[in-house]
């Protein structure tokens, strides 16, 4: 893969709205952070992972306005493909944040008007005309080799900060903190212009990079930077195999388990007792029945199994008016 | 998208119209006044987040800066690159109760960018319970001669945005229980009527030219037959204190419809301050029907949770007679082993049955809420200008 440089801007007229010159980017990779740049405005968000080296530029004033009196802006998007690509973009960004800082005229917004006139670019978002292949990016390497190399930076004591636009070493710091890119970390830097405050900055999105490196106009400006508490990366929880099944548990159920069999032994030894206690009650009765006196003989079976005297069999309890009465 | 049943009601608002005809001038008139519009009614309006608030915001100083500088600029406006979604908050009684969000994008993506309009607006459109189709008063009031009114399509892609409405309709047919509403809302009105300071009345001829261009736009709703629809003809003046100066035709043969149009406007009085008129219409209207669909959808979410109630209710009689009716031995079974299921099921079906039965007070609750919110809002007979188009 090579660097690719794609330009956006629209036309005077009415239809010609804000349009990548050419070809468009494959991907519109700085759209997860439109709540946090307004990419309507200056704004600057560089992204730089294992794979790619990636910045984003917008709001760079043009000197055309449209048929409203409207001024018009360019967007530029560049994706370098090595670390030496990268470094030949780095006076451009150094150019740009200290524009977006002052707010003047832009030299960048200049050389684009120059290389790229209001008519030729009438005529390529109406269709009427075709971009030279490779223009935009010869002009912006051109102008990246006009920009003063030597860029002035501060090495940040922090690898996830926020500072202000405003205050004297927020700038330096994030040149800084673009300037590791180019060595071994992966990062974001960005002009957030939605951001107001602390909280603001510790909800991006950067748990992809090493470094965060935030420039705001904060509601209540700091000189320094201030480091960033970066969110961890959501744990992943291990998914269970699906075949895999739960284990059963059943030494939960152990207490039960003896409870139950402790229960079933009593229940038998009951069952046995009470069968005994039964045909013991049949015995008697059948040798009631041979005896209809209920006197034993001396000597007979009943009588040696059980030694006390069977006496006369009680007459059965009548019922009287005055029982009755007491219950 | 709204979830009654979770509680959260959310809905999409649509904007069609092409690059330049003001969509970013219409969010800003009617959420930048909001507070002051809505002082009469239990509502308010608050942004979801700091992206919507500033933005608002900065479009807010662009366009009194613009005032200001007594040098009167109609595009004040930077013109919108990227889609950006408004999130806004919607309080009744000084509850949480509504979230709407508009989504503004360059407008050149309606006829020039159908792979865009395809990815960020088709789906976005869908969804959305309210259309409103900002129309440039000026284009169709100041093209006087044929060559100009042949232009005017053209200038305003009125067929794209029927194209649009025609979709929309279509998505409506397929929800027919959610209420809709078209609103068709002239900008820059200020030079037309009489009623802000303006000398001439042509708020008549505004309606005609916009029943004329915009007839066959009127007409999808109706065609389609979308139940529960509304349209409405809203004209507002965006800034109030100036008027057209000077309509600017100019000819160019590269544009579809041959004509190109501007205006200059001038500033009525020598210490001019914004003074939007009819804006609060848009805004009224809207509320009003975002709270009438949230009410509806209230009463079918306690109807849905009754007939689930009453649903509980019946199993947790089949489970406890199921239980009572047990053998000794099972009871003591389940009694050692500890599982039980009838009993579970009967402490499941008590537990349903109780946040049901909170769920239901609560949003017994808010339906009373909302249609007292609803009875504070302006009756439509006393709006400023809007009026009724068609049921």
């Amino acid at each position: 893969m090579i660097m690719q440089i794609y330009l956006r801007t629209r036309g005077k007229s009415r239809d010609l709205d804000y349009k990548w010159l050419d070809k468009s980017p494959h991907e519109e990779w700085w759209q997860p952070y439109s709540r946090i740049c307004k990419f309507d405005d200056r704004s600057i968000l560089v992204a730089v992972s294992e794979k790619s080296f990636r910045i984003f530029l917008s709001g760079i004033p043009s000197s055309r306005k449209d048929q409203h009196n409207t001024a018009i802006r360019f967007t530029l998007s560049i994706e370098a493909a090595t670390q030496e690509e990268f470094r030949e973009i780095l006076p451009i960004i150094s150019v740009w944040v200290s524009e977006i800082k002052s707010g003047a005229e832009s030299i960048i917004g200049d050389f684009l008007d120059r290389s790229f006139p209001g008519e030729i670019i009438d005529s390529i978002l109406s269709g009427a005309a075709d971009l030279e292949s490779g223009k935009i990016k010869s002009a912006v390497l051109e102008f990246a080799g006009q920009c003063p190399s030597n860029v002035a930076y501060k090495k940040p004591k922090y690898f996830s900060w926020v500072g202000d636009i405003r205050s004297k070493n927020g700038c330096s710091y994030f040149l800084g903190s673009i300037n590791d890119f180019t060595t071994t970390k992966t990062g974001l830097a960005l002009y957030g212009n939605f951001i107001e405050n602390l909280q603001d900055a510790e909800a991006i999105p950067s748990q992809n990079y090493d470094c965060l490196a935030v420039l705001a106009q904060l509601d209540h400006p700091i000189e320094n930077i201030a480091e960033l508490k970066k969110k961890a990366a959501p744990q992943t929880i291990p998914t269970q195999h699906p075949e895999r099944r739960p284990p059963l548990g059943l030494h939960k159920l152990l207490p039960a388990i003896i409870l139950f069999l402790i229960a079933i032994t009593a229940l038998i030894f009951i069952v046995i007792l009470i069968m005994a206690t039964t045909q013991g009650q049949q015995n008697t009765s059948l040798l009631q029945k041979i005896h209809p006196k209920g006197v034993v003989p001396p000597g007979s079976a009943t009588n040696l199994l059980n030694p006390i005297q069977i006496k006369q069999p009680l007459p059965q309890k009548t019922q009287t008016k005055q029982d009755r009465t007491t219950y | 998208m709204s979830n009654p049943h979770n509680g959260s009601y959310h809905y999409k608002i649509g904007l069609v119209g092409p690059s330049r005809v003001g969509k970013t001038t219409l969010i800003t008139s009617i959420l930048d006044d909001s507070q002051s519009l809505l002082e009469k009614t239990l509502v308010s309006l608050s942004p979801k987040d700091g992206a919507t608030r500033k933005r608002i915001n900065e479009n807010r100083n662009y366009l009194s800066g613009a005032i200001k500088a007594k040098h009167f600029n109609p595009g004040a406006l930077a013109g919108t690159e990227e889609a950006f979604t408004y999130d806004l908050e919607m309080n009744v009684e000084r509850q949480n109760m509504i979230s709407f969000s508009f989504m503004d994008y360059p407008g050149g993506w309606l006829a020039n960018n159908p792979e865009k309009w395809r990815q960020s607006c088709d789906s976005w459109l869908e969804e959305s319970t309210v259309l409103l189709v900002p129309i440039d008063a000026t284009v169709i009031m100041e093209a006087n001669t044929g060559i100009r009114k042949a232009a005017v399509p053209h200038i305003l892609h009125i067929a794209d945005v029927q194209e649009v409405v025609r979709e929309w309709a279509k998505a409506r047919k397929r929800r027919p229980n959610e209420r809709s509403v078209l609103m068709l809302v002239p900008l820059k009105c200020e030079t037309y009527f009489s009623d802000n300071g303006g000398t001439r009345k042509h708020e008549e001829i505004l309606l005609k030219e916009v029943k004329d261009w915009y007839g066959d736009i009127i007409k999808i709703p109706i065609n389609e037959e979308i139940p529960n629809n509304k349209i409405y003809y809203c004209p507002v003046d965006t800034y109030g204190c100036v008027e057209v100066k000077k309509p600017n035709w100019a000819k160019k043969d590269n544009i579809p419809g041959g004509q190109e149009f501007s205006a200059e406007f001038r500033f009525r009085s020598t210490n001019p301050q914004i003074q939007r008129k009819a804006a609060g219409d848009v805004l009224l209207l809207l509320c009003k029907h975002l709270m009438g669909i949230a009410y509806y959808q209230t009463q079918e979410v306690v109807n849905d949770m009754q007939s689930d109630l009453k649903d509980i209710v019946r199993e947790l009689d089949l489970n406890r007679a199921e239980e009572d009716a047990k053998w000794f031995w099972t009871k003591a079974y389940e009694w050692v082993t500890g599982h039980n299921k009838t009993k579970k099921a009967i402490e499941s079906g008590e537990s349903k049955k109780t946040d049901l039965l909170k769920m239901i007070s609560s949003n017994d609750q808010k339906a009373k809420i909302l249609l007292e919110g609803i009875s504070t809002m302006l009756k439509e007979k006393d709006l400023e200008r809007a009026e009724i188009l068609a049921i």
